[in-house]
Formats: structure tokens, C-alpha cells, sequence
């Protein structure tokens, strides 16, 4: 009898005193996903409505606060630049040569058509300052696409982490995130509205080794693949794939201004 | 019988004149705040259809599911031979092509999410009539990057005739299109959500704007007669099946739903207003009535004792009470048709009520006119007698209920 209760004892406890609390995992996860520069060429894939579109740009990243893209493709989105700075973002425009700040109902809105928005893409702040965190479950999942690449994980074993507003100005009261357990590479991810309707679905695959360019620097597991579902667009899906990616760059100085926009 | 009744009513003149009053005066109101309502709600009705809808449109179908989501690239390409066929129904008098989208307007970094319309500025003057809602500049021009902007959101941004603005928009290919626009002109159309937050391009600009060819997201049908509208739009949809197969449909008005079903409701409410008026004012007659039977229960006991028969009893004061109620309902009938005719043809200005808001700046062409309908006059009058007869029929069944001694007995 005795025996059998520090059995359940340990294994009760066992998984709390060896296992990973939601914060440690989202630490992790975060250590992993900023890098202090990187530079991406990256195209975007916009499935709506049986209709394909592409676009493709080069971004430049330093650290979360700072990041600044330009697209390149098609020639109608062509000199589009887009510029975060902390919690602000601009966009310009050639066609008109103005600089727009993205601003209050507008960063709902989707971002050059795609399943992101302004805001996906303005996020910066760390989750854990925003959200409580909790382990929810571990589970090995596959995930795959009607469209684009068809298979994105096999079967990886995941972290399943519950994160739950704790101040009120977020878009997503409820995330859901399954996270790799192996390269601490969120995978997978849900959004909620406060009614508990999912508005968003987002899964991250391909995850590629980058070996440090540097001596002292990090091994690291990044995504170059990830695909966005806004499900309130009916029938609708934008990939982001990462066709280039260089991490700890030297990046000019002005890159993050607004003079640069115009340039 | 008629004799009794009309000698009744002089017996006691002041406290009749005094019911029939109450009666006259809510029988005005209700003619005329009917007419007037009714007028309101027609303009109002006029100005949404010719702006929004037109009599019938022509749709992609596949534009019709997401139409809230303004799908720009489910349009009509190649739109003049669709057109044409819509143009070709007998009861058609006016089509035109439209493109309706959203935008961000930007102005000196102010930006505000706002609904424009691609129109084609000759025909507008049959449409939305914006000729005439213009109280500032001129109207936009084909061919020119010009924009003709709601008067309230030009105060909103603090625009003038002549500015220069950005709008930023989706194309119809999900790329980023952008524009630079001059204030050509400021329309007024007396309704908020038209002068807060839309504006008009011309139709070939709004086209190049969005990557759209020649193609329009929207054809507006105007017929003769729109109550037909579901049998015309009928016609044209089986007329267009055969050239494009189920790719283009038709919408009514009617469908329209939200606004089909607030005229419904609010004309229903109207209605319940004007009744409880009416029902008001009865009640002095139920009144006046139950005062003269009692006053006279000897008199009706005697009447009674003579073999009056208890129907012709109740005959009697029915009769006075219809009397008085006709009387008054012509007289009020003929003030509210007076009012009513009055604010037909003057109108109400509004004007003076936005002059009070804040620092409102534009002149709003904001004059609602009643309509002067014998139809509602009528029925008003009509209405004002059935309240009439209907307080009197209590005192009435009193009255009728006496008991001829008893009655005697009371002095």
C-alpha cells in the first residue's frame, strides 16, 4: 500500500520536478527564434480562391524590435517597403512616393493581401509578458496541407502550451502552441477570439540547421517554411517560405530609418 | 334616434367641444407626422436605392457569397456586352457599371477606412443624382484623378476643394495599389453613413487604380416600374444563363436585406405610434360618454320605461359619440392635410439643426419633404371615427344595462 502511493507520488511529481514548465519551454523557444541580425529572401504564396499569387522580397532583421522589407516581386508591389521599429511600422508606397504609418483599425488588417496581418507581422513582444503560460499536454502530431508543400512534419513529438491573455489589449486571448520537442521550434499554433471561435491557424515546418558563422555563435533551428490560415477569409492560405537566410549579418547602419524608405 | 343624439350633444356643447378637440388634434398629428415620416422614409429610401443598389443589379455569383468582403476579383470582365444584355429588357431605362471597394484614405497622415465608388460621371446625374448633392467644387471628371468626397469626412480630415489626398487600396490581384486624388468637389447627401464615409472616382481611374481592365464589380438596372423588379431581374437572369452559363446573377432592392427590413420595422413602429395618438385621445370621449350616461341615468330610465329597447339605447349614445368623432376627425383631417400640404411643398430644413454641431462647416442640402397622400388623409379620418365609436361602445353597454327602476330611483 505504501508503495504503491510513492509510486503515484513520484510519478505525479516526477514530470513537474524533471520536466519543463510552459515558461521554461517558451523561453526556449524564444532564445531560438531571435537572433541578434539576420537577413532573409523570402516569398510569400497567396491561395485565394482558386487564385495563386506571389510575391517575394528581401528582409533585414535586428534583433525583435527592428526589421525592415522590400518587395521585389511582382512588378506591381515592386519598391513596396515596410519598416518596424518597436511597436510602430511604415509602409511606402512608389507608385504615389508616401510614406504611411500603419496605425489603430489598420493593423488588422491583411497584410498586402495574405492571411497575415499587420499586427501578425508587428508582433514583438515577448508572449510571457503578455500571456500566462501552461503546460497543456505532450503529443505527437503530423501536420500536412491541401496546398502548397504537402507534407510539412513528420510526426513530431510536441509540447502543447496553453497561453491565456493576461492584459487585455490582444488581438488572440487564447493561443494554443505545439512546440518541438527536440529543436524547441514551434510548429504548430492556434488563435482564439475571446469567444473561443479559432480566427487564425499557422503551422511552421522545414525547419533547417544554420551552423554559427561566427566562432562563440549559436546552432539554430529555424522554420522556412510556415503557412497561415485566416479562417474567417473562406477558403484561403498564404506560405511563407524562406528561400534564403543568414544569420548574424552585418546590416548598414540606416537601414532602419525612414529615409531609407524612400532610398 | 338622430334627433336624440345631435340634441344630446348641444345639452352639454362645452364638454363635446372639448372631446371632439382632443379627437381633431390627434387625428392632425397623426396625418401629419404620417406625412411627414412617410416622406422622410421615401427620400431616404430613394437615396439608398439610387446609391447603393439601383432597381436591379448585375453580379458575379461568386461576388453575391463574400459581398460584405467586397471580393473585387469576382467581377464582370469584359462588362459592355453583359451590360447590354440587361440594357436589352424592355422595362430597363438606365444600366450602368460600378465598382464599389474599400480604401484608406490618407490625408497629411490621418487616415481613415472609407468605401469608394468607380462611377461613370455622365450617368451619375441619373443615378445618385451627386450633381445635384454637390455643395462644394464641381463634380469629378472621366479620365481624371479626381474625387468627389462626402461632406462629413471632409470635415472629419479637415479637407478643402483643391487638396490633394493618398488612397491606399487591395487590388483586385491582392497587390498594393495607391493613388493620388484632388478634391474636384464636396457632396451633401443629408444621410451620415453616405457623407462620413464614401467617396466617388471616376469609373476608368477606380479601374486602373485596382488592376481591373475594363471590368466592373457591379451593374446598376433603373426600370420604369420598381415593383417589378423581381420579375425583371427574373428575365434578364434567364437572358443571361444563355450567353454565360450561371456566371452572372441578379439582385433585387428587395435583397438588400437589412434595409428592406428596417423600412418594414420602422414603418411598423411608426404605424403603432400613430394608434396610440389616436387611442390617447379616445379616452376623453370614453370620458364625456360615461359622464353624459350617468348624468342622464334618469333620464335613460324613463326612456327606458317608455320601451326604449336597450339596442337603441346604446343606438343613441353611439351615435352622439360618432357624431362628435366625425365632426372632429373632418376638422382635423383638414388641419393635418393643411400642415401636411405645407411641409410638402416648403419642407423642413435640417440645415439649421447641423449648423448647431460643433464646427460642421459645409452647407447640407438637408430640406425632407413630406407627401401629401389622400390615401393617408383618409385613413386618418377614417381612424379618428372607429376610435370614437369604439370608447363609446363601454358607456354604451352601461347604459344599456340599466334597469328602468332603478334607474328612476336615482335622483
Amino acid at each position: 500500500m505504501n508503495f504503491k502511493l510513492i509510486l503515484i507520488f513520484v510519478l505525479v511529481l516526477g514530470t513537474r520536478v524533471w520536466g519543463l514548465t510552459g515558461e521554461e519551454i517558451i523561453n526556449k523557444v524564444d532564445a531560438n527564434m531571435t537572433y541578434p541580425s539576420a537577413r532573409f529572401e523570402s516569398k510569400m504564396v497567396i491561395y485565394v480562391n482558386d487564385q495563386v499569387r506571389e510575391k517575394r522580397m528581401v528582409s533585414y532583421a535586428e534583433g525583435r524590435d527592428k526589421s525592415f522589407a522590400e518587395f521585389t516581386y511582382p512588378p506591381r508591389d515592386k519598391g513596396v517597403k515596410y519598416l518596424k521599429i518597436e511597436d510602430n511600422m511604415w509602409m511606402y508606397l512608389p507608385s504615389v512616393d508616401k510614406i504611411i504609418k500603419i496605425a489603430g483599425h489598420m493593423l488588422r488588417q491583411s497584410m498586402m493581401g495574405s492571411d497575415f496581418s499587420y499586427e501578425d507581422a508587428l508582433e514583438s513582444d515577448k508572449l510571457l509578458e503578455k500571456y500566462d503560460i501552461t503546460l497543456a499536454t505532450q503529443e505527437t502530431i503530423y501536420i500536412k496541407f491541401k496546398k502548397g508543400t504537402e507534407e510539412v512534419t513528420k510526426g513530431r513529438p510536441c509540447y502543447v502550451l496553453d497561453l491565456d491573455a493576461r492584459v487585455k489589449e490582444v488581438t488572440y486571448w487564447k493561443r494554443r502552441v505545439w512546440v518541438d520537442r527536440e529543436t524547441f521550434v514551434p510548429v504548430k499554433e492556434e488563435l482564439f477570439a475571446k469567444s473561443g471561435k479559432k480566427l487564425k491557424e499557422m503551422v511552421m515546418g522545414n525547419v533547417e540547421v544554420f551552423r554559427p558563422r561566427r566562432r562563440g555563435g549559436e546552432t539554430r533551428y529555424y522554420p522556412t517554411y510556415i503557412a497561415m490560415r485566416n479562417l474567417l477569409r473562406k477558403d484561403s492560405l498564404t506560405e511563407m517560405i524562406i528561400t534564403e537566410a543568414e544569420f548574424d549579418v552585418r546590416i548598414p547602419k540606416d537601414t532602419f530609418t525612414q529615409r531609407n524608405l524612400r532610398k | 334616434m338622430f334627433k336624440i343624439a345631435l340634441r344630446n350633444i348641444f345639452r352639454n356643447w362645452r364638454r363635446s367641444i372639448l372631446s371632439g378637440l382632443s379627437i381633431a388634434v390627434a387625428v392632425m398629428i397623426a396625418i401629419y407626422m404620417w406625412s411627414l415620416i412617410e416622406g422622410v422614409m421615401d427620400n431616404l429610401f430613394d437615396n439608398t436605392i439610387r446609391m447603393t443598389s439601383g432597381h436591379v443589379r448585375v453580379l458575379n455569383t461568386a461576388y453575391v457569397e463574400r459581398e460584405k468582403m467586397l471580393p473585387l476579383e469576382a467581377n464582370i470582365q469584359n462588362y459592355k456586352p453583359v451590360e447590354r444584355i440587361a440594357a436589352a429588357n424592355p422595362d430597363v431605362t438606365l444600366t450602368a457599371g460600378r465598382i464599389k471597394f474599400g480604401v484608406l484614405l490618407d490625408y497629411k497622415g490621418n487616415n481613415k477606412p472609407v468605401f469608394g465608388n468607380g462611377i461613370i460621371p455622365e450617368l451619375e446625374s441619373r443615378i445618385s443624382r451627386l450633381n445635384e448633392k454637390i455643395v462644394e467644387g464641381r463634380m469629378i471628371e472621366p479620365g481624371k484623378e479626381e474625387i468627389n468626397i462626402g461632406a462629413m469626412l471632409a470635415n472629419d480630415l479637415g479637407l478643402k476643394v483643391g487638396d490633394t489626398l493618398t488612397i491606399v487600396t487591395q487590388t483586385a490581384y491582392g497587390s498594393i495599389g495607391a493613388m493620388n486624388l484632388k478634391i474636384a468637389g464636396v457632396f451633401s447627401f443629408g444621410v451620415v453613413s453616405f457623407d462620413k464615409t464614401t467617396f466617388f472616382m471616376p469609373l476608368d481611374k477606380a479601374q486602373q487604380l485596382l488592376d481591373m481592365g475594363d471590368a466592373v464589380t457591379e451593374i446598376f438596372v433603373f426600370i420604369k416600374d420598381p415593383d417589378r423588379a423581381p420579375e425583371v431581374a427574373r428575365e434578364i437572369n434567364i437572358n443571361l444563363d444563355r450567353v454565360y452559363g450561371g456566371q452572372y446573377t441578379t439582385r433585387t432592392w428587395h435583397d438588400v436585406g437589412f434595409f428592406w427590413a428596417y423600412m418594414r420595422l420602422a414603418k411598423g413602429t411608426y404605424a403603432a405610434i400613430y394608434f396610440l395618438i389616436l387611442f390617447l385621445a379616445s379616452f376623453t370621449i370614453l370620458n364625456t360618454m360615461f359622464m353624459a350616461v350617468l348624468e342622464r341615468t334618469k333620464e335613460i330610465g324613463m326612456m327606458k320605461s317608455l320601451g326604449m329597447k336597450d339596442r337603441q339605447v346604446m343606438g343613441v349614445i353611439i351615435l352622439e359619440a360618432l357624431l362628435i368623432g366625425a365632426i372632429a376627425s373632418f376638422v382635423g383631417a383638414i388641419w393635418g392635410s393643411g400642415v401636411a400640404y405645407y411641409l410638402a411643398v416648403e419642407g423642413i430644413d435640417f440645415s439649421a439643426t447641423f449648423e448647431h454641431m460643433g464646427d460642421f462647416k459645409f452647407p447640407v442640402s438637408s430640406i425632407y419633404r413630406a407627401i401629401f397622400s389622400f390615401g393617408i388623409i383618409f385613413f386618418g379620418f377614417c381612424m379618428g371615427i372607429l376610435f370614437s365609436i369604439m370608447a363609446a361602445i363601454p358607456p354604451a353597454l352601461r347604459a344599456a344595462k340599466m334597469e328602468p327602476t332603478e334607474a328612476l330611483r336615482e335622483l
